[in-house]
């Protein structure tokens, strides 16, 4: 194709982000051909469980690239895969499933709402059923735990009915801080159905073992089999290599966090 | 009225400064590599707790075996060296010559308080150290008359 034919394709791609005010867009490679797809999120959180539990379901069912996430905002990395330049926010794809995942930790406030709201558009944009989010839930024995819990969040009743289908407890009380906080405001404001599942897990150290727990839960709300034996016999070998993207997440979450502190609510009067 | 504005003001000052302290500090934080080129190690994550009586200090420590695991306490410094079961190498850390492989975790960090080592316990469990360090000078509750 042409460069200039390129250039003008691209622009048409981004100008509906563009158009949200917001300075976070979507650079889409290729779309899936199913009506109503889910959309299942996995950022950089507590114990790394989303990022851990997508990187392994893109892996499993062979997903390719169907987008990534841009903003002048992001910090200055590309990450290479195979040789090949990529942008550490990417999209993936297979049959009806969009998955969202991040190589690294996202050093501000400003950018997490900027994403947030970005990956909201696109689920918009792509006329999702559902948004499914997986993070941890911060447990302080999960030392002692040998198969953490999944807790869940829904928003609308569509979401309460795919947490019963799995037999997920939901989080009656407590609070969400950070991303997952801002796309279930974005998703109760705009009415769309939305999961968060929350695995007990490692609050500061890298936790495969409740993101396999996650995917398990995952697997039947979405009646698909997800295998987490490699996930488990590499479980070591992974939470060696995210060292370094866990220490910056833990440090943007105890930034976010200590910032809303004084903010939350108390619980009694609920 | 005015002292309030005034007050508020500084506030927002007092705040601000904050801010951007712990901005810096993690700035400096995050230049800082987690391995060491000369002493082929690499830095474990590592968490601290301050109890009324204890110091629990945790670190996450994959790939190795308790057997491999040295820990050394003086009142106020923790030091823990864990040997790996195999050799590492970690494909993309720049300034880090081809072919260098991490053989161990090493750690030495300064304790928020004195502690007892003598009393310090430890334990091992699916690859987290939890060690738990006696405060030396323990809070007493004062009763009112």
């Amino acid at each position: 194709m042409p460069l200039r034919e390129q250039s003008d394709k691209l622009k048409r791609i981004c100008t509906p982000y563009r158009k949200c005010g917001d300075k976070m867009r979507v650079i889409e490679k290729k779309t899936l051909p199913a009506e109503t797809p889910y959309l299942i999120s996995g950022l950089p959180d507590v114990g790394l469980v989303g990022a851990i539990a997508t990187y392994h379901l893109i892996t499993e069912m062979k997903m390719e690239e169907v987008a990534y996430f841009d903003s002048d905002m992001l910090p200055p990395i590309i990450v290479l895969h195979g040789g090949e330049p990529k942008m550490p926010i990417r999209i993936y794809g297979r049959d009806s499933f969009y998955v969202v995942t991040s190589e690294i930790a996202l050093p501000s406030e400003p950018l997490v709402k900027m994403l947030a709201r970005a990956v909201v558009d696109y689920a918009v944009e792509k006329n999702v059923k559902m948004i499914i989010s997986v993070g941890g839930l911060a447990t302080p024995n999960r030392m002692e735990i040998k198969e953490p819990k999944v807790y869940g969040v829904a928003v609308r009743e569509e979401g309460k009915a795919l947490l019963k289908k799995a037999g997920v407890d939901l989080l009656n009380e407590g609070y969400v801080v950070g991303i997952y906080a801002w796309i279930l405001k974005e998703c109760t404001q705009r009415r769309i159905p939305s999961v968060l599942l929350l695995a007990q897990s490692h609050r500061g150290y890298p936790d495969p073992g409740a993101a396999a727990s996650a995917l398990r839960v995952l697997g039947k709300m979405l009646d698909i089999e997800i295998s987490v034996e490699q996930l488990l016999k590499e479980e070591e070998r992974v939470r060696l290599k995210l060292r370094e993207l866990m220490r910056r997440t833990n440090m943007m979450l105890e930034r976010v966090q200590k910032g809303h502190e004084l903010e939350i609510p108390p619980m009694m009067y609920v | 009225m005015a002292a309030r504005r005034i007050s508020d003001i500084i506030d927002e000052i007092r705040r601000e400064v904050r801010r951007l302290l712990a901005d810096l500090e993690m700035d400096l934080e995050l230049r800082r590599p987690m391995w060491d080129y000369e002493t082929r190690s690499l830095e474990p994550l590592f968490t601290i707790k301050e109890t009324e009586d204890e110091i629990i200090v945790t670190f996450d420590l994959p790939m190795v075996d308790k057997n491999n695991i040295r820990i050394n306490a003086t009142e106020e410094m923790l030091e823990v060296n864990a040997r790996l079961r195999e050799e590492i190498r970690i494909e993309g850390l720049r300034c880090v010559e081809e072919g260098t492989s991490f053989t161990c975790f090493r750690k030495v960090l300064r304790l928020p308080t004195k502690v007892d080592p003598t009393k310090a316990r430890a334990r091992f469990r699916a690859g987290i150290l939890e060690i738990r360090l006696p405060k030396k000078v323990k809070k007493y509750r004062v009763e009112i008359e």
